[in-house]
């Protein structure tokens, strides 16, 4: 088993959902799997956004961690009762934190 | 003995300008030297460019003239160099950034 970073950066209309289903494939071959939405690929955490909501539900029973970039949120807008509550927030400390000590391969989309 | 302090390697092949990738990586690096990271990047491909010293700033008046559209910085933005320049200043000791094109 191993522990992966998948960082998605695409919106999930134009290839961002690429990091879900791989993490999802990840997951049931029982590898521990984060995801970090970062520039266009947190528009998957709008709220009432149906494709974005259908990915976190599916990425959540799939036992994938999904975090969203706070300042790449901040830039589109989306916060406060506009955020899905499926996904929590962090920021570039953290990614740090998982690049170097929570994981051992890191993918880049 | 000392802990051997651990290495982020990064390689960037976006260019300056033409998406959001570059202002992530400057942010990554920015992050990972304040947690105590020695970091190296390898820019080839467009991102041999972020580092270009020919890069000027926008020279419509609306960011030279208007101070309330100036950052931090005192001008309206900075050109990628500057970014990186910033970064190697703040690397050039212990945590150590390396930038290679």
């Amino acid at each position: 088993m191993s522990r992966y970073l998948l960082i998605e950066t695409k919106d999930p209309l134009d290839g961002g959902d690429y990091s879900f289903e791989l993490g999802k494939q990840l997951r049931k071959d029982r590898h521990e799997v984060s995801l970090y939405l970062l520039q266009d690929a947190v528009l998957a955490a709008r709220r009432g956004f149906r494709f974005g909501e259908s990915l976190l539900t599916e990425a959540k029973s799939s036992g994938l961690i999904v975090l969203a970039d706070e300042i790449s949120l901040r830039q589109r807008g989306v916060s406060g009762e506009r955020l899905s509550g499926e996904v929590r927030t962090a920021g570039m400390t953290e990614l740090v934190e998982l690049l170097m000590e929570g994981s051992e391969k890191a993918i880049w989309h | 003995m000392a802990k051997a302090r651990k290495t982020l390697h990064i390689t960037v092949t976006a260019g300056p300008y033409g998406s959001e990738t570059p202002v992530s990586v400057f942010r990554l690096v920015d992050a990972a030297l304040d947690k105590g990271y020695d970091v190296d990047v390898l820019a080839y491909e467009d991102g041999v460019l972020l580092t270009a010293k020919a890069q000027r700033q926008h020279d419509d008046p609306i960011w030279t003239d208007r101070a309330e559209h100036h950052t931090d910085a005192g001008k309206a933005h900075s050109t990628t160099a500057e970014f990186v320049a910033r970064l190697l200043e703040k690397g050039k000791g212990a945590p150590h950034l390396n930038w290679f094109v």
